[in-house]
């Protein structure tokens, strides 16, 4: 259904998305792939991008070179241990703002307790896969995680004499945004007597890692979560005035944090995105992308791509009686998590012109009037 | 008042059917007397296993519809005490079986956010826990018994159950409740422990940090 492989000349963009969670892959030439978050697939129960490059014809043991987590929110981490664990050859990188210790101890905290938040779990099984690879007496790049933060080059795991030379740069976290500490971690930090509540939704966004790429003639950003603040020192406004920030305008875009306002910043489309540029994003069902926020977006780029319905889906393949009580219990009741949306660009890294196709619920939302 | 055994104060009875093998034989507000109208369902309901004992029409008990028409239940365990026959008292003296409870559907909760007087959730299936759909639902906070509402936290986790009850006496009900866990305290050997373990992973991958 998805076609086959890329060319090996030939740059792809993937995007994959439920209604929460995302993953990214790149295709960066002659069959390596770099995977930016993880999800699982609620058919398959697996990594999206290991069931992807599997129906390709891809192996990821061989393929992936490079798993990037943008920051530790559940909808971009889970089964990341997973496709860890099933690309020996890919180096793992992660948010600087997790080089610390309340994140050490978190997740140390995590092992000892089903109570914990999932995508600390997750972390522990990353985690102790490469302490596992260390062990193993793997080279040090592959047995250690590698923190970024504005400015930090990417290493992939590939041979010198791949084509094309790849450059990946983190644009963010600032170091600004990497003193603010782990507020959303308080929660979870463990402290005796306190009961073992979950973290949930306050805001490591600031910490989001986002990617520049550059390969040829193309270039992509990729927003991550990053959301923008008042603060001059973290998001996208620290992001704009950074000095490690590479030259350049970015013709594909990802939408940072399911396009919403928060992470809107005018200075981003004006000076580093050129001027109609491809731009994909994934929902957060129900609140992002609002209609607001789809003619904004639209209204900048040539075209615009969602990979599934950002109003969610409708709960309906229940019982009768459980549906009557959906119904009459809570005020209000919506799935968050659908079927997996896709939206794939590809092109070649010597002539950028897109195609762009759509699969499992993706839809295109406008054009630049 | 009679109440068939079940869940705690926190469910919600939900009557599928208004027949009278329900009404006569399941929640019965005590001295009340029902007029029988469809002695069959009771038979069909199972309670012709049942044994009653007739009682004086003051008494807190249950009630059976006519009693010519349930004749087969009155041999030694039941007498006709008004005029009107179709107006009989009775006590049901033990239940042929225990009630039954079946499950439709479970959820975790976690409470991701408290509003004025509702509250946020995300609910994950525990019947199907590899499945990463999600549910996000808005309650009221009327929904939490007052035992829980203490608990009632961001991070908080609770149990909604949904299932259907056969009552010992063969009404069915649609059920449900929400109890908020009482989760368990970090101790002191956890903390030593994940203090522990944090410093083995600073040593190992933030070596520069002291």
């Amino acid at each position: 259904m998805n076609g086959g492989q890329p060319a090996s000349d030939e740059f792809e963009l993937s995007i994959f998305g439920p209604g929460r969670g995302e993953c990214v892959l790149l295709h960066i030439g002659c069959g390596d792939w770099v995977c930016i978050d993880s999800l699982v697939d609620r058919k398959t129960h697996r990594p999206i991008a290991l069931s992807y490059l599997e129906g390709l014809g891809v192996d990821p043991s061989e393929a992936l070179r490079l798993l990037v987590v943008t920051h530790w929110h559940q909808d971009h981490m889970k089964g990341a241990a997973e496709v860890l664990q099933s690309a020996p050859n890919a180096f793992f990188a992660c948010s600087g703002a997790l080089k610390s210790r309340d994140f050490w101890l978190a997740v140390g905290a995590s092992e000892g307790t089903r109570h914990a938040h999932q995508p600390l779990h997750e972390f522990a099984k990353v985690l102790a896969l490469i302490e596992a690879r260390r062990a193993a007496g793997v080279r040090r790049e592959s047995a250690a995680p590698i923190f970024l933060h504005e400015g930090s080059p990417v290493p992939i795991n590939r041979s010198e004499s791949a084509t094309p030379q790849v450059h990946v740069v983190a644009v963010s976290p600032s170091h600004g945004a990497q003193m603010l500490g782990m507020r959303e971690l308080a929660a979870s930090l463990p402290k005796m007597g306190w009961p073992k509540r979950r973290a949930v939704s306050l805001h490591p966004n600031q910490q989001s890692v986002a990617l520049w790429v550059q390969a040829e003639e193309v270039t992509v950003l990729l927003g991550g979560d990053l959301e923008d603040s008042p603060d001059a020192g973290v998001g996208w406004k620290a992001v704009l005035v950074s000095p490690t920030l590479p030259d350049g305008r970015a013709g594909l875009f990802k939408v940072p944090h399911h396009g919403s306002p928060d992470a809107h910043n005018t200075g981003v489309w004006d000076t580093k995105l050129e001027e109609s540029p491809v731009a994909v994003l994934t929902p957060f069902a129900p609140q992002h992308p609002s209609a607001e926020a789809q003619n904004r977006i639209a209204f900048r780029a040539s075209r615009a791509f969602c990979t599934a319905n950002p109003r969610g889906g409708r709960v309906s393949n229940e019982d009768p009686i459980v549906l009557r009580k959906l119904r009459s219990v809570p005020r209000r009741v919506r799935r968050v998590v659908g079927d997996t949306g896709h939206v794939r660009v590809r092109m070649s890294f010597s002539v950028a012109i897109p195609t762009v196709d759509l699969f499992s619920g993706a839809f295109e939302f406008g054009t630049a009037s | 008042m009679m109440t068939a055994a079940g869940p705690t104060t926190s469910q919600r009875d939900e009557p599928e059917s208004s027949g009278i093998a329900t009404l006569a034989l399941g929640v019965v507000p005590a001295s009340s007397i029902i007029t029988a109208k469809n002695p069959e369902a009771v038979t069909e309901a199972g309670h012709e296993k049942l044994v009653y004992e007739i009682q004086s029409g003051d008494d807190e008990t249950g009630l059976v519809p006519n009693a010519a028409e349930v004749s087969g239940y009155r041999s030694g365990t039941t007498s006709n005490h008004a005029e009107d026959h179709s107006k009989i008292l009775v006590a049901p003296m033990r239940p042929a079986r225990a009630s039954e409870f079946q499950l439709l559907k479970q959820w975790e909760g976690t409470v991701t956010e408290i509003r004025s007087d509702e509250f946020v959730a995300l609910l994950r299936d525990l019947r199907e826990p590899d499945d990463p759909t999600r549910i996000e639902a808005v309650f009221g906070r009327d929904e939490v018994v007052d035992g829980d509402a203490h608990l009632l936290k961001e991070g908080a986790v609770f149990s909604w159950t949904i299932g259907r009850e056969k009552s010992a006496w063969g009404q069915i009900k649609n059920l449900d409740y929400i109890r908020f866990f009482r989760l368990p305290a970090w101790t002191r050997h956890e903390v030593e422990n994940a203090e522990r373990r944090a410093d083995e992973l600073g040593a190992l991958f933030d070596p520069e940090r002291p």
